[in-house]
């Protein structure tokens, strides 16, 4: 039997003394099934929990006091950074292990951490320098490289007493500024080159003028390079102490660079072990954050499956002698109290949970609609682009996309879900006896859309009243679980509009069929019994359930708005019902749009041609018409049979895990 | 997408905050406060800064959290806008939070400097940490001018600092402020690139003018207050103005009556300066500002001209206040002669 219910959640209560707090919520982290629940005043003062806790220990737990656990928190940042700082003098990438060793301290871990971190940083520092100091000089280079052919002696120019000298680069705008205003500058200004820096200047100008020159060349925002003081000779010889110097810095980076990564070689395996017990830390520290606490016990809640909760439960009372674990279902507590939806669907149908969730994840109390649409859209899709070729284009497709996404992620589902349409399409293909479009290859075993053009938009159409009328059947089984009988019974998504619909229906077939079941009158009052059942709905569940009727906004208003939705009703139906013609549609259109190409192809006046007007209609066909087709199933699911059914108010379960899904590798 | 069609809830947005700036009237009872207690509250409880007022208690509000708060005030507004806005004209729109952030650099610059803690500045910043171009964290690490300028590097900022000194920062302050500001206008002009054409000829109208008028406002002052040589003044000054070309900027500054000069230039464009009292200065600048706005953007109906007169408004309505607690504050007469917005 196929389950479309959810899985069922029990709310789990904790208690315990504030000593075990630390321990219990790892044993939950790495148990991995805790969805929880946040602390608020009301789920703590006079629940079921409290009464037994208070019953069961001696020490008057004083509830009245109990409020926001507040602890302080860690820096886990600094923590990080430091972390990933070791582990980047090392090329390593920061992991989690699995297999964690539980019996750790933390602040011990912490202290090792500064500790190791103390003695890399200092060297990281150096080397920082030195890098700094290379480029310096790099750059120092590059700017006089241009003055390599001049056989000038630096300390020469450096030693001139009557004019000074400046090497340095300018910007594009003040280049311009410098030149409109040359005549106006008692210095000799020499372009020798450019950089990445700008363009590269040597400037000479009379020494009694330097403070003028140098309020100028600031105003121009020229950056000066300086010439190393312990250089001399030519430009060339001094290029060669320079590049000669460097060398013996990247030596001596080299050299550091080693020592750094055999010190951090012998980290590696701690390295990974902090930061596994960080990662752990830091999901214990978020729990704490939702824990309540009075001076000496704490009390946490949460969610968890119902079948991991016997386990769960014994295992923390074996483990911890005083402690309170406490089950309710949800239906014992308060209704404020939501519980999260877990999804259970087997691996052919589950990712189609990402289009549920693309909507709405589905409330605790609601059926879960993912078979009903993954078996849907199957068909939909299949129907509206059954082609053996392009299908297994897309089956291809699917397992490349799934095979390289990452575990967890969505464009994994995106691959499963491609690959599995593609599968549909291929197997409407062969009903279809269509194979890249040729119609030749092989034989159709149901029929060819196009020589049969009624029967596919007719069967259209009856394929969609059956969804349509599946989708009646799940919207009052969720209305009747939900409660809500009033909509349930006499709802436009309920009975009555169930049975407004299925005498529309046969009237309509009766006059199409020119048959005689039931006279057409019949139906006609039928029709309008159930349209005034849903007019009238409020009174008359208030004769049923002997309660007085509500009006938010006044009984005038009420029907009013209930007119215009009994039109609404009527049209919605309709156009719902017809708008599965698309179905047959799109499966002409797609022999049609081929038709187009394979026409062209066979006026063209080479065989090459035809043979590239042919593969390219086929990548246009696979590529438009299949992202076409594409939305329109999710249309038809979304807006025709979800908006019958389906409310997807619900919240995600999302258990506190030791290592989430899309971290692992 | 065509304009209209662009800037049809943009338009309608401004429509609606554009009620809620401040009128005559409430300028008027601004003006006749005597303390800037009753400002704040009047500011507090009968205006839009109502929200950015609400943390703070009146009674203890220092003098510059109250400046600051009414800075802020125009900041929280753009951002709003700008959601109203397409890609090109946000990325636009966002070099507008740069000045804050500028504004906020020169604070740092000034702290280093005076060789001050600069603990205590974050609490004095504008900007919003979300448009940061340069990380404040870093800047703030730094307690010297040769490692701040190291976090520069390979920002947009770079380059106003390439040549800086601790000299420069005491003796020239315009060296900084200078070269961040021509950053600033050339960020403008560069993002103006990707609007629409029409956008794009507006908004670079608007820019050049601005440059026109920084330019000259800059010779002015140069003149009249810093001992500088023409060299200097002419290359501090800004490219891509509307008129004020570098030729012309030349021939000006290279003339033997170049202070009259300069008088006249700004005469053309109505803005009468008296050098024995240039208090008015800035304000008629701003109003000569506020008037060219304006017009373009009656000229220009459904485009982007509308929404840098709202922000103009705001900027010019923040000064304003700012100006009147001043006023108040030095017992100043003639407060209206102050202020941009002309109600009189």
């Amino acid at each position: 039997m196929v389950n479309l219910a959810i899985e069922k959640m029990k709310m789990m209560n904790i208690v315990s003394p504030i000593e075990n707090m630390h321990s219990i919520l790892e044993d939950l982290v790495i148990m991995g099934c805790f969805h929880i629940q946040n602390y608020t005043k009301s789920n703590s003062s006079d629940t079921l929990t409290m009464q037994l806790v208070s019953e069961a220990m001696d020490d008057s737990l004083d509830i009245g006091s109990i409020q926001k656990f507040k602890f302080e928190k860690t820096d886990f940042k600094d923590l990080l950074e430091k972390l990933s700082f070791i582990a980047d003098s090392i090329d390593m990438e920061l992991e989690v292990d699995n297999d964690i060793d539980r019996e750790y301290n933390f602040e011990k871990i912490v202290t090792r951490l500064n500790s190791m971190y103390s003695v890399i940083a200092p060297i990281r520092k150096k080397m920082e320098d030195m890098r700094k100091s290379i480029t310096e000089k790099e750059y120092f280079l590059e700017n006089i490289r241009f003055l390599d052919t001049a056989d000038v002696d630096i300390s020469d120019i450096k030693n001139m007493k009557y004019i000074n000298y400046h090497i340095g680069t300018l910007t594009k705008e003040n280049r311009i500024k410098l030149r409109d205003n040359y005549e106006n500058i008692s210095a000799v200004v020499l372009h020798i080159g450019s950089s990445n820096d700008g363009e590269s200047y040597l400037i000479f100008s009379p020494a009694k003028y330097e403070e003028e020159t140098n309020k100028i060349l600031k105003s121009l925002n020229f950056k000066e390079i300086e010439i190393p003081s312990d250089i001399k000779g030519n430009v060339s010889e001094t290029s060669n102490m320079v590049r000669s110097q460097i060398a013996e810095l990247e030596r001596i980076y080299l050299e550091y660079k080693d020592v750094v990564s055999n010190i951090n070689e012998h980290y590696r395996s701690e390295i990974i072990r902090i930061y596994s017990e960080i990662h752990l830390e830091q999901k214990i520290e978020h729990m704490k954050e939702n824990v309540a606490a009075t001076k000496n016990f704490f009390y946490f809640s949460g969610w968890i499956p119902e079948g991991d909760a016997e386990s769960t439960k014994n295992n923390l009372e074996k483990k911890y002698e005083d402690i309170i674990v406490v089950e309710e279902k949800p239906e014992e507590i308060n209704k404020e109290f939501i519980p999260p939806t877990k999804l259970k669907n087997n691996w052919v149908i589950s990712p189609f949970e990402l289009l549920v969730n693309m909507y709405g994840v589905p409330n605790y109390n609601e059926l879960d609609p993912t078979l009903f649409l993954g078996v849907t859209y199957l068909i939909l899709f299949g129907a509206m682009f059954g082609d053996v070729g392009q299908g297994l284009v897309f089956v291809i497709i699917g397992f490349l996309l799934k095979r390289r996404a990452k575990k967890g992620t969505d464009a994994k589902d995106y691959g499963e879900i491609l690959f599995r349409i593609g599968l549909s399409s291929t197997v409407f293909g062969f009903m279809y006896g269509s194979v890249f479009g040729n119609e030749e290859l092989i034989h159709a075993i149901v029929v060819r859309p196009l020589e049969n053009i009624n029967f596919v938009l007719y069967s259209a159409i009856g394929f969609g009243v059956v969804l349509l009328l599946i989708s009646f059947g799940m919207s009052i089984y969720n209305l009747a679980r939900e409660g809500d009988m009033e909509e349930c019974i006499f709802g436009r998504n309920g009975v009555s509009g169930l049975i407004f619909y299925v005498a529309l229906l046969s009237l309509g077939l009766q006059m199409l069929l020119n048959a005689q079941l039931l006279p057409n009158s019949v139906f006609i009052i039928i029709m309008i019994l159930a349209l005034s059942s849903l007019l009238f709905k409020k009174p008359l569940y208030s004769v049923i359930s002997k309660k007085e009727a509500e009006y938010e906004e006044g009984k005038s208003t009420y029907y009013i708005e209930g007119g215009f939705d009994l039109i609404e009703t009527i049209l919605s139906l309709l156009s719902n019902s017809i708008s599965f013609i698309r179905i047959g549609a799109f499966a002409l259109n797609h022999v049609g749009l081929f038709l187009a190409f394979s026409t062209m192809a066979k006026i063209a006046n080479s065989p090459f041609i035809s043979v590239a007007i042919l593969v390219l209609g086929n990548i246009i066909i696979i590529g438009l018409e299949g992202l076409i087709v594409l939305i329109q199933g999710l249309r038809l699911e979304y807006y025709e049979l979800f908006s019958k059914y389906f409310k997807g108010d619900g919240k995600t379960y999302i258990p506190v895990k030791f290592i989430e899904e899309a971290e692992e590798f | 997408m065509g304009n209209a069609s662009k800037y049809s809830a943009l338009n309608t947005k401004i429509q609606a905050m554009n009620a809620k700036l401040l009128n005559s009237r409430d300028y008027e009872i601004l003006m006749n406060f005597t303390t800037e207690r009753e400002i704040g509250n009047y500011l507090k409880h009968n205006t839009r800064y109502s929200e950015v007022f609400s943390e703070y208690s009146i009674e203890k509000i220092k003098r510059w959290e109250f400046e600051l708060v009414i800075k802020k005030q125009m900041l929280i507004e753009i951002e709003k806008l700008s959601k109203y806005l397409d890609y090109d004209s946000k990325d636009f729109l966002n070099v507008m939070f740069m000045r804050a952030e500028v504004e906020d650099i020169k604070l740092i610059l000034r702290a280093i400097s005076r060789k001050e803690n600069l603990e205590d500045l974050p609490q004095h910043f504008l900007h919003n940490e979300k448009h940061e171009l340069v990380s404040f964290e870093k800047l703030l690490s730094k307690n010297n001018l040769l490692d701040l300028v190291e976090e520069f590097k390979g920002s947009v900022y770079e380059e106003a600092f390439r040549s800086i000194t601790e000299e420069d920062l005491k003796l020239r302050e315009f060296h900084a402020e200078m070269n961040l500001d021509s950053i600033y206008f050339r960020e403008l002009r560069k993002k103006s690139e990707n609007l629409s054409n029409q956008d794009k000829n507006i908004v670079q109208s608007i820019i050049g003018l601005n440059i026109d008028l920084t330019n000259i406002q800059w010779i002015y002052r140069a003149l009249r207050y810093y001992d500088l040589m023409n060299e200097e003044i002419f290359n501090y000054t800004l490219l891509g103005g509307n008129k004020l070309t570098l030729k012309r900027i030349k021939d000006m500054i290279y003339s033997d009556d170049v202070m009259s000069k300069t008088i006249l230039f700004m005469k053309n464009y109505g803005i009468e300066i008296d050098p024995n009292d240039d208090k008015y200065l800035q304000v008629s600048i701003n109003r000569y500002l506020l008037k060219f706005i304006d017009n373009a953007n009656k000229d220009n109906p459904m485009t982007i001209a509308r929404l840098i007169k709202y922000i103009h408004d705001i900027e010019f309505e923040s000064m304003d206040i700012i100006t009147i607690l001043e006023s108040i504050r030095y017992k100043t007469q003639d407060i209206p002669k102050l202020l941009t917005k002309r109600w009189w």
